[in-house]
């Protein structure tokens, strides 16, 4: 996870005295991961910006009006609100919710996928795009937690909560997921860093 | 004592979701565990494969001016009826 100078919590404290650009801080911190996240379960840009526009005017007058919870934390917090909209949404237009990523409207053809290492321009050509591919071939389940873990930096707990599973079965979700993943890598000779050791 | 750990467990220990005295027994664990550590190495291999690709997808300028705005308007009053 990003570790800022100046904490969430601080900021909060600083908005709740008025200091709005503390709030356009935590919007800027956050904005992506949560918009990622509803979009994940919307696959529509538009709605996912208006949930996006519904989850934060939910924070801003629960903050304002001295309602905030200060034991917890707030990205989390805001994860949970989204996440609850994203679901509403489906309620009311009496759908199911699934992150299907369908051939020509998935979410992995339409994300910017970004490296922030060396590694080569021809891995980044031929081994990432056939990433995108392999992690979208897994059961909507498994791919749903690895999303939420390795892209938006949610614990298990959080995927837990935020999914409505145990976080036994989140962790095995996550289990079953890698596992498929590598094996895919192997049947597409994907190489992968052999030199393993506990941390 | 040499505590017994599941295969999920491997998964929390790869993303370091367990307390410093949990990973240290953990690990003690581990080379005790030859089905723990095949399942370690295989999910911390493809975890380092995976984080070299991140994705991330920006809400639109307008969207983020309208929290702000909404934000810097705000009437408790209103939010309130």
């Amino acid at each position: 996870m990003k570790k800022y100078t100046v904490s969430d919590s601080k900021l909060v404290s600083l908005y709740k005295k008025g200091h709005e650009e503390a709030f356009e801080q935590l919007v800027g911190r956050h904005k992506n991961k949560i918009f990622t996240s509803i979009y994940m379960i919307v696959k529509d840009e538009c709605i996912a910006e208006d949930i996006l526009q519904e989850t934060f005017i939910k924070v801003v007058n629960t903050i304002k009006s001295g309602r905030y919870n200060e034991e917890g934390k707030f990205l989390p917090w805001v994860m949970r609100i989204a996440h609850n909209l994203s679901i509403d949404h489906f309620r009311k237009a009496r759908r199911y919710p699934t992150i299907v990523m369908e051939d020509g409207h998935n979410v992995f053809n339409t994300l910017d996928f970004s490296e922030d290492s060396a590694e080569s321009i021809q891995i980044k050509k031929d081994t990432h795009t056939l990433l995108r591919q392999l992690i979208k071939e897994l059961p909507e389940a498994q791919r749903q937690v690895l999303t939420m873990r390795h892209y938006m930096d949610m614990s298990f707990k959080e995927i837990a909560d935020a999914t409505g599973v145990s976080i036994n079965t989140a962790l095995g979700r996550m289990r079953y997921a890698l596992i498929n993943l590598r094996k895919k890598m192997q049947k597409h000779n994907i190489a992968y860093d052999p030199n393993i050791y506990p941390r | 004592m040499i505590q017994t750990f599941t295969l999920d467990d491997a998964v929390r220990y790869t993303y370091a979701e367990m307390s410093d005295d949990e990973a240290r027994r953990f690990e003690e664990a581990l080379y005790l565990d030859s089905d723990l550590m095949d399942m370690f190495q295989k999910l911390h291999s493809v975890k380092g494969r995976l984080e070299n690709v991140s994705i991330e997808i920006e809400p639109s300028r307008r969207t983020v001016n309208n929290i702000l705005a909404y934000s810097k308007t705000f009437d408790i009053r209103v939010a309130e009826e």
